[in-house]
């Protein structure tokens, strides 16, 4: 059996795949795997124990040589890919996992010939590119991050589901890797027993950074605190933060910036104690070699989503981010108040070691010097995906509660875990961390929720009943009628986008929907019929049992309202 | 057998105890070594390694492309430019160096290195002839260009020749909101493109609307004029950013183009080759004097005492270019019987009422004249205006042309009663007429004689009663007038179209800037039938590309207007442009959302 992953995203992307090389893995024992990916991730795949053989794809220069208008550079793009095309048909895969949703991956792994594709794929009159749940999940999702509960990692997993899901990230480091590690210790004189962490100042935009004067001040606090090594990791031209860094704590950290390659500055981060960190591709790697991780989630960014893989990792955000896209520029006028403080994140990261030692989750009550903050620890829910509980302890809010709604709504949907037992496990595992809101407040979630997901239900029923139809006037050849009930799913159409914009929590499903009718290529227009008929389908059945969900949550918290847990 | 071989092979070739008197090698501690050739030491005494590393990194040379290094000395640059993975041929006019270089064992064996004795015979060479294809950078070392400096200038020009004779290159042409120059703009576009080059016309007459409302809607002209002035900068931006979007080799300004000097100071910094085309009077319109200057090139239609003007203000590249004729839109047409009716007579004018035509025509009422354009007012003449003051387009001109049998041309004066004796700005009228195969009789503007024949092409005259004779005899004549046309049209599309202009000024910009075109590197453009030549018509790329017209550029824009749509029988070649395709839609979405 020959099988081909298609991850030809980022480094941390590629080391977010590994539980589904794993899981793959386990499926199919015997089988050759190849990973085709971008060059920056090569260490990260020859650090893989799962796979055998990977193909380097470089499509950054392919790009640049088409957008040169140069046409010997034109040339050199086709020859390239000319080779690619032919090595993937020469390889005679079974199967492809493509990881990424785009038509130009599909388009390529139809073109290598490759008889089975989970993921995106093109259709067989090679005119639609089908994108597979998950596919349509995780793209889509991206747009409606407040109500994205799911893990990277764990979407990925679900392309191979199997029993026993991987629950770690892979990266083996090598001799001659820790064997710099050693080195470097015994240049800066530092003692096996030192309490060593490395920070992650830079990020891959600006508006990701937690500023390095404050990076500074953590890390006094923890050299006074635990006796801190700290390495300042990253790229070179992340070097001046390090020197921001310097300036405020001159002689405290040592800066490796460029200094190490991704085994190298694994090994170290396998030795470290804790990694304080953006969200980058640092922070996966320290995952996958089981390095403690404190995520200072600032930005545009969703620590749910692409948070740190693994038990007993840290995530700090405020409390009234919501996501905000403008932060950078106006980064050095904020409040206090609209910044982590580093005092928080110590605070936060005295919290974590004492649940590591102790091996659980630990809530804390809420003091006035953490309100604006929020600090979540990872483990993995009943229903086998990563969760983070909060460790302060506060009520939940719509927020939380549509969110976990999805959550079991997504799982359920697309065949993860239809299991009720887990899905009870999954609600007491969970609400045992809030206060429970008051049974009037449950009431009007119930009724509000609960009420617009059946209406958005009964706009999905109406398109199917249209579309129903419409196949039919098509088969018949009726072409002035088709033309009306067309213009009346465009009429519905616009009425689930208008209710979604409305009502934003719905977004997560009507957006799939939007997504989904404009892709919609071709010029069949009874396959286009039926692929419309499946989108209104798929849209009722998420919307259906959303409503359902809701009641389940709210039925389950009216129930344990007055409970205490520990 | 090449004149290109390696460092290996050349040692063979030096004799044993090889000894130059001219070339003096100097070791110093440390085993530095130099040396002094006619009194210039050639690397530094001290450490010509790092010497070396500064001169490259202060090339600015684009790692992507090959470098021909002309001047060897003992090699340190060369060796900073192999460890920095270029890809590097070098040429030592001077056998002395070569060999004293190669005797000290500083260079990798298989380096390849050209001691010419001849130019011709290093162009001749297959080998360097492939070579100049990949357009490579050409990196004279500083002291070679003293020790040699006739040969390295004619070096450069013959790579840039050899080099750019060969290329298509990506030219952006930015036009007038208005006026006589906004058709030419066209035309030489036009041209440029059926030469097989890449253009991008900027075209500024969408702002002209906006331009003329501002002196129209406010009435202080100072007010006025500063938001005009306003305006052009913006204007100039605009055409700016589209330029450097476009990313030309070169940039050819037209007269009255609302570009400011910083526009082409922009351009030039990027190592863009700039021109401008003066289509006008030097002496009604002043303008030249503040912009001459900054362009590499200024071509003008007034050759002569322009040219000592230009000179004393500084500019020095400056070039005659007439105007022409674009045989496909300056073509004969037939005429319809109602199109008879409007265009048919014996004389005709077509183009504005100057001072002098509206003086000359008013002699000519008693003949079957018709008149054509604006600012026809006088009463005389009024009864010959057709459709009263109004502008007339290309389409329009070609049926006046082939509806008279003489076709007048006057170039205008506002001071003169008809002829103007000076008149040296010869106007585009004279190779539009002769290109749709039209009679023309013309004022003895300077220069016409070096353009046509005056006698059996575009006769002439000199005053009215010349003019007057003139109409009489070829009114009489049908047979000789008919030929007399033929013969200026033949001479018109044999030497005067735009693309002969378009020929003209890139051979001076090969000529004076090739070696900065080569510096700054240019976008490769091939033909689909080049391609096809060089990578096979065996092969299914060349199998397939032979189904398409073979003079079309190989260019995405292009093959992608021949791609079928995608199914289970299109070629594999096909399949390949398509996912590039696809490869570009992606990335430049991405782009897009950062």
């Amino acid at each position: 059996m020959k099988i081909l992953v298609l991850q030809t995203a980022r480094i941390g992307d590629t080391i977010q795949t590994t539980p589904l090389f794993r899981q793959i893995r386990t499926k199919y024992p015997d089988a050759h795997i190849t990973v085709m990916i971008r060059a920056m991730s090569e260490e990260v795949i020859k650090a893989n124990p799962d796979v055998n053989d990977y193909i380097i794809y470089h499509e950054d220069p392919i790009f640049s040589d088409m957008i040169s208008r140069d046409s010997d550079r034109y040339m050199n793009a086709y020859k390239e890919v000319e080779k690619l095309i032919l090595d993937l048909r020469q390889r005679n895969f079974d199967i492809a996992y493509n990881i990424t949703h785009s038509t130009s991956s599909a388009l390529l792994l139809k073109l290598a010939q490759i008889p089975k594709v989970i993921g995106a794929h093109l259709s067989e009159d090679w005119q639609f590119t089908l994108r597979g749940p998950w596919t349509v999940y995780f793209f889509t999702s991206v747009l409606s991050r407040d109500y994205n509960d799911l893990n990277l990692c764990d979407i990925f997993k679900l392309y191979e589901p199997i029993p026993e899901p991987v629950k770690e990230l892979v990266f083996d480091v090598n001799s001659n890797a820790m064997e710099f590690t050693d080195n470097l210790f015994a240049e800066y004189h530092i003692a096996p027993e030192d309490f060593v962490v490395c920070m992650q100042l830079g990020a891959s935009e600006a508006n990701k950074r937690w500023p390095a004067e404050y990076f500074a001040q953590l890390g006094k606090k923890l050299h006074e605190k635990y006796k801190a090594r700290i390495f300042l990791v990253g790229v070179p031209s992340e070097a001046e933060l390090g020197q921001k860094f310097q300036r405020e704590v001159p002689g405290l950290a040592i800066p490796l910036f460029g200094k190490t390659t991704i085994p190298q500055l694994a090994a170290l981060l396998k030795r470290s104690h804790l990694l304080v960190t953006n969200d980058t591709g640092t922070m996966h790697l320290a995952s996958a070699v089981k390095c403690p991780v404190m995520l200072v989630s600032v930005g545009y960014v969703h620590f749910r989503e692409t948070g740190p893989y693994g038990i007993g990792n840290c995530a700090i955000e405020l409390r009234e981010r919501s996501f905000k896209m403008d932060i950078s520029s106006k980064s050095s006028e904020l409040h206090p108040l609209d910044r982590i403080q580093p005092e928080q994140v110590l605070k936060a990261i005295d919290w974590l070691f004492a649940m590591r030692e102790k091996k659980q989750l630990i809530q804390h009550e809420l003091t006035p010097d953490m309100d604006n903050v929020n600090v979540h620890i990872s483990e993995f829910a009943p229903d086998g995906c990563l969760q983070f509980y909060p460790v302060i302890r506060r009520g939940i809010d719509e927020k939380d509660f549509l969110r976990f709604a999805y959550r079991l709504m997504w799982l359920e949907h697309l065949n993860v875990n239809p299991n009720k037992q887990t899905e009870i496990e999954n609600l007491h595992k969970l609400f045992r961390f809030y206060n429970a809101p008051d049974t009037k407040t449950l009431t009007v979630w119930n009724k509000e929720f609960r009420g617009s997901f059946e209406e958005l239900a009964g706009k999905y029923k109406q398109g199917i009943h249209i579309t129903e139809q419409l196949k039919n006037t098509i088969a018949d050849g009726k072409i002035m009628r088709a033309r009306e009930q067309v213009k009346l799913l465009s009429e519905i159409d616009e009425q689930i986008r208008i209710y979604g914009e409305l009502n934003s929590y719905l977004k997560p499903i009507t957006l799939v929907t939007k997504f989904e009718r404009d892709n919609l290529e071709g010029s069949n227009p009874l396959e286009l019929a039926k692929q419309t008929l499946n989108i209104y389908r798929g849209g009722y059945e998420r919307s259906t049992l959303m409503a359902k969900k809701v009641k389940r949550c709210c039925d389950y918290l009216q129930n344990t309202e007055n409970s205490t847990f520990e | 057998m090449s004149v290109f071989k390696s460092i290996a092979e050349w040692r063979k070739e030096i004799p044993e105890h090889y000894r130059s008197e001219r070339v003096e090698l100097i070791e110093k501690r440390k085993g530095i070594k130099t040396i002094r050739v006619e009194g210039l030491l050639y690397h530094s005494q001290y450490n010509p390694t790092e010497e070396a590393k500064k001169l490259i990194d202060a090339s600015s040379l684009d790692k992507k492309r090959p470098v021909v290094a002309i001047g060897l000395g003992l090699g340190y640059h060369i060796q900073e430019l192999i460890q920095k993975e270029y890809k590097v041929v070098v040429i030592e006019p001077d056998k002395d160096i070569a060999f004293t270089a190669i005797q000290n064992n500083l260079l990798p064996d298989d380096l390849l290195l050209a001691i010419p004795d001849t130019l011709d015979s290093l162009f001749n060479d297959p080998f360097f002839k492939d070579f100049l294809d990949k357009i490579p950078q050409p990196f004279f070392h500083p002291v070679v260009s003293r020790i040699h400096p006739e040969f390295c200038e004619i070096l450069i020009k013959r790579i840039s020749r050899e080099c750019l004779d060969r290329q298509h290159f990506n030219i952006a042409i930015v036009g007038p909101m208005y006026g006589g120059s906004l058709p030419i703009t066209r035309y030489l576009n036009r041209a440029f493109r059926k030469l097989g080059h890449q253009t991008l016309l900027v075209d500024t007459e969408i702002a002209w609307n906006v331009f003329n409302a501002i002196g129209k809607t406010l009435k202080t002209p100072k007010m006025a004029h500063s938001l005009e002035d306003f305006y052009t900068k913006f204007l100039s931006e605009w055409c700016l950013a589209q330029v450097i979007e476009f990313q030309p080799e070169i940039c050819i300004v037209m007269a009255q183009a609302p570009v400011t000097n910083l526009f082409v100071s922009r351009l030039n910094e990027r190592g863009i080759v700039t021109a401008f085309w003066f289509v006008e009077n030097w002496r009604h319109l002043s303008y030249w004097k503040e912009i001459a200057p900054f362009y590499n090139l200024f071509f003008h239609i007034q050759p002569g005492e322009f040219d000592n003007k230009l000179d004393a203000i500084g500019c020095n590249c400056h070039f005659p270019i007439f105007t022409a004729c674009d045989p496909e839109l300056h073509a004969p047409v037939s005429l319809s019987p109602d199109e008879e009716k409007k265009y048919k007579c014996d004389l005709s004018f077509a183009g504005a009422g100057y001072y002098n035509r509206i003086k000359m025509l008013k002699g000519l009422t008693d003949y079957n004249l018709k008149i054509w354009g604006v600012n026809w007012n006088e009463l005389e003449l009024l009864p010959h205006v057709v459709e009263g003051n109004k502008g007339f387009d290309t389409e329009e001109y070609m049926k006046i042309v082939a509806g008279s049998k003489i076709n007048l041309n006057l170039h205008s004066s506002v001071i003169h009663e008809g002829v103007d004796p000076d008149a040296d700005a010869i106007n585009p009228r004279v190779f539009e007429i002769a290109s749709a195969g039209g009679f023309q009789l013309c004022d003895p503007c300077k220069g016409l004689e070096n353009l046509f024949d005056t006698q059996n092409e575009i006769p002439t005259y000199t005053d009215l009663k010349t003019l007057r004779d003139k109409i009489d005899y070829f009114l009489k004549h049908d047979e000789e007038r008919k030929q007399i046309a033929q013969n200026a049209q033949k001479r018109a599309l044999k030497e005067h179209t735009y693309e002969h202009r378009a020929n003209q000024m890139l051979d001076y910009i090969k000529e004076f800037f090739g070696g900065k075109i080569m510096r700054k590197g240019m976008r490769i453009q091939r033909t689909v039938g080049e391609v096809i030549e060089r990578y096979g018509k065996d092969s299914p790329l060349g199998q397939w590309l032979a189904t398409l017209p073979q003079d079309i550029p190989f260019l995405q824009e292009e093959i992608n207007k021949h791609l079928p749509i995608l199914d289970d029988n299109i070629p594999f070649p096909v399949q390949v442009f398509w996912y590039l395709n696809e490869v570009r839609v992606f990335g430049e979405n991405l782009l897009r959302e950062k």
